[in-house]
This record gives structure tokens, C-alpha cells and sequence, in this order.
């Protein structure tokens, strides 16, 4: 077994330790409802259909060898097409490698195909796939969709709502391409290390208010993801866990603040730490 | 033989209300989030036959005005639940009675609308306003509709399974 594995191993029971915390801590407390708008993730539920969601995220990534904060700009297109499908459409701009340009953009959709729905609770499983495009140069191992690399991704999604408690896991199958004119990279023994699996466990919880009266109540939520990469061909892992605190305003808007924070790591990343900032407004029969 | 005689019978014992149905109660579920539960009430209150909506967020359930002079399209309320990405649990109608007896496997005819009553203990005179529950697929759980004992045949257009 290899120094990196043993990480992961340590870096897995840590996270565990956490998630059981977390969850006795869910189930304890005032009833409420739980939370399913996953900040890193997306829930197999999908937006309702003819709804139209902006969205605005802001990334603050530190640079592990020289500290720079890089800025990631994302602005982002949610429709609900029917009550099965929904796209997102996203655009990536970016100042880490000088002044802010534009990189790349992706577009999402996600099918909606199991749902077992009972008062306050369900369960739902969805399909997904990512089209990703990126000009900007490849600085690392790790293969990120979300602003960095070109490439696509497929997988499947499963959320379940309790009574209090959201709690969802997804597993994705991804493949970078080359960024227009810069080449994915091959490490010196020429390894196919252009493939991926992405694993996440996300669960959250409502806080505030203990009990709804309408609809222009602010609600608090928490949450905490956990956000896994094993590259096939390198046999190399990351894993991360992102705390978030979100904010859902008039019941229309959102404010997400997370952090995302690097449990261990063999692969290669230049800036896996850091804030973000997520302003989201929907509009309902939009269309 | 038997299914003739309760066509009959069924026939026979159809009646006829000119009462309007002014009031919807309606549950819905898999909701997470005031969100989710908004979208529901914002998609509602675009059917033209709705005149206002009291929601309840801590039990997802829409009280829902029905115009006067106008018919509530039970079907489409359903759709609007389930475009929203949730499902109805409960519906329910209230109804004007003018002493009508009402009993399992009789019909009574409401403006576009036929209630065709299941799942009832035994026969029943109702004057007054009463709330019907709606018990056709799609208008409660599947899990709720076995135990209920619905019958899984479909229905005429616009007829619906209603129990008291």
C-alpha cells in the first residue's frame, strides 16, 4: 500500500467520524424540513418546469506554492424544461493567469427517471451528463469541469429526503480532452491519466425557521459535502469536504457561502482550497 | 350478469347536484423547501379558474378559492403538482349536498364532473357542504391507494373515485 492510499484511508475515517457526527447531530434538534440544494452537488430533484434560475458564482481559490488568490467567475442558466429535465448552461471566466478572461463554458442536463414522493419525505434518483469546453492551459492532475478543463461527464444521483434530513451521493464517470491548443498532459510513463470517477455524499438541514408561516421568511440551511476524485489510469485520489451556509430569501433567491477544504490529496492541484460565493435568483412560469 | 345489474343499479341511483365546488384542499408532497413549495403555489395560481390560495408551508397543503361561475379542472391542478416536480397526497373538494345518499359504487354528477364513490362503510345522507376526497390515481400516494383499497380500473373522462 502506498503513502498516498494510507492519506486517503486516514483521510476517509476522518471523514466518516465527521458524517456520523453530523448525522446524529441532523436527527437531534427541532423538527423542520431538510435541505436538498446542495452547494457542490446537484440533488436528483429537479427544478419545476417553466422555471428559470440565474445564478452568479464567485470562487476565490488560494494557489498552494505562491499563495495568489485566483478568481473564478460563473455565471449560470438553469432552465426546467419539464418536470423530468432540467439544463444549466455556464460560462467560466477567470484572472489566473492575469486579467480576467473568459476560459470556457459547459452545458448540463439532468433527467429525472425514479421519484417515490410521500408527505415530507422522498426518494429520487437522476442521470446526468456534462459537456465541458476550456481554453485556458492545464495546471494540474486533478480534472475539474467546473472552470478548468475540456471534457465530458456522466452519472447517476440519488437523494434521499427524511423527515429532517437530506441526504444525496452521487457517482460520475469523466474524460478530459485537450484545452483547444494546450494537450491533456501524459506523465513520463505515458499513462492514460484522462479518466475519472467523482464520488460526493452531501447532507443538509434547515435551522431557520423552526416552523414556516410564509413564504418571505429567510431560511438558514447547513450543509456539509464531501466531494471525492479517483483518476483510473494514475490510481491517484483527492478528497475534500465543503461546509456551506445558505441563505434562501422570498423563497425565490439564494445566497450560498462554502468552503472547500483539501482532506488529502496524491493527485496533482494547484488550488483546491478556497471560498465560495453563490447568488442564485429564480423565476417561476418564466415561459 | 353481475356487471350489468350494477350498471343499472349505478345508473339508477346517479344523481345530480347543481352545486358548485368553491373550496380545494390540496396536499402535496415530496416538498423540501419553501422553494419547492412556492413553486408549486406560483404554478397554481396561473390556472384562470383560481381566485386565491392560502398556503401552508409546514404541511404543504394549498387552500384554494375556486371562482364562482367557474369549474375547477381537476386534472390540471394534478399536472401543475406535478410540473412543479412533486405529487399530490390529498384532495379535497368541498361539495354542496342537497340530501343525497351516497354509497359505495353510486355516482353523483357535478357540473363537468361525476364522483364515483369507493370505499365507503355503508350508505350515508348528506345535506349541506361535505369534503369529498378525490381518490383517483395520481391524487394520493400509491402506497395510500392500496390501503384504501382503490380500484386500479380507470375511469370515464372527468369521472373520479371520491370516498368520504
Amino acid at each position: 500500500m502506498q503513502l498516498s492510499d494510507l492519506n486517503i484511508l486516514s483521510a476517509w475515517s476522518k471523514c466518516l467520524k465527521t458524517i456520523l457526527a453530523l448525522l446524529i447531530l441532523l436527527s437531534m434538534g427541532t423538527p423542520g424540513f431538510s435541505q436538498e440544494l446542495f452547494v457542490f452537488t446537484e440533488p436528483a430533484s429537479n427544478m419545476a418546469a417553466k422555471t428559470v434560475g440565474l445564478r452568479l458564482g464567485n470562487s476565490f481559490m488560494k494557489e498552494l506554492h505562491n499563495g495568489k488568490i485566483n478568481y473564478h467567475l460563473i455565471p449560470e442558466v438553469m432552465i426546467g424544461l419539464s418536470k423530468k429535465v432540467m439544463v444549466h448552461g455556464d460560462m467560466f471566466l477567470s484572472n489566473r493567469n492575469s486579467s480576467m478572461v473568459s476560459e470556457g463554458g459547459s452545458l448540463y442536463a439532468k433527467y429525472r427517471f425514479y421519484s417515490v414522493d410521500e408527505v415530507q419525505k422522498h426518494f429520487r434518483m437522476a442521470a446526468y451528463s456534462r459537456y465541458s469546453f476550456n481554453n485556458a492551459d492545464i495546471h494540474q492532475e486533478e480534472i475539474n469541469l467546473y472552470g478548468h478543463n475540456t471534457g465530458w461527464e456522466g452519472g447517476i444521483v440519488a437523494t434521499q429526503l427524511l423527515h429532517k434530513v437530506a441526504l444525496s451521493s452521487s457517482f460520475s464517470y469523466l474524460t478530459a480532452q485537450n484545452n483547444n491548443k494546450y494537450k491533456f498532459p501524459v506523465d513520463a510513463k505515458g499513462r492514460v491519466n484522462r479518466e475519472a470517477i467523482n464520488y460526493t455524499f452531501s447532507a443538509g438541514r434547515l435551522m431557520y425557521p423552526e416552523e414556516y408561516t410564509d413564504y418571505k421568511q429567510t431560511n438558514i440551511n447547513l450543509m456539509v459535502e464531501v466531494l471525492g476524485q479517483y483518476n483510473t489510469g494514475l490510481k491517484k485520489h483527492y478528497l475534500d469536504i465543503a461546509p456551506s451556509v445558505q441563505f434562501i430569501i422570498n423563497s425565490r433567491s439564494r445566497i450560498d457561502l462554502a468552503y472547500r477544504y483539501q482532506l488529502a490529496s496524491s493527485l496533482l492541484r494547484t488550488a483546491p482550497q478556497g471560498v465560495l460565493i453563490r447568488l442564485e435568483h429564480n423565476f417561476f412560469n418564466a415561459f | 350478469m353481475k356487471i350489468i345489474f350494477l350498471f343499472i343499479t349505478s345508473f339508477c341511483i346517479s344523481l345530480s347536484l347543481s352545486a358548485q365546488n368553491k373550496n380545494i384542499s390540496l396536499q402535496a408532497s415530496g416538498l423540501t423547501c419553501s422553494m419547492c413549495s412556492n413553486s408549486i403555489n406560483k404554478s397554481l395560481k396561473t390556472l384562470p379558474f383560481v381566485e386565491s390560495i392560502q398556503a401552508n408551508i409546514k404541511t404543504s397543503t394549498f387552500e384554494i378559492s375556486i371562482k364562482p361561475g367557474t369549474a375547477a379542472d381537476y386534472d390540471l391542478m394534478k399536472k401543475k403538482v406535478e410540473d412543479a416536480g412533486f405529487s399530490v397526497a390529498k384532495f379535497l373538494v368541498t361539495v354542496s349536498f342537497a340530501d343525497t345518499e351516497v354509497m359505495a359504487n353510486n355516482t353523483v354528477s357535478f357540473q363537468d364532473k361525476r364522483l364515483r364513490f369507493v370505499n365507503m362503510p355503508g350508505a350515508k345522507i348528506i345535506t349541506g357542504e361535505q369534503q369529498v376526497r378525490i381518490v383517483s390515481k395520481g391524487f394520493l400516494s400509491p402506497k395510500e391507494a392500496k390501503k384504501l383499497k382503490i380500484p386500479a380500473s380507470a375511469t370515464a373522462p372527468k369521472e373520479y373515485y371520491a370516498t368520504i
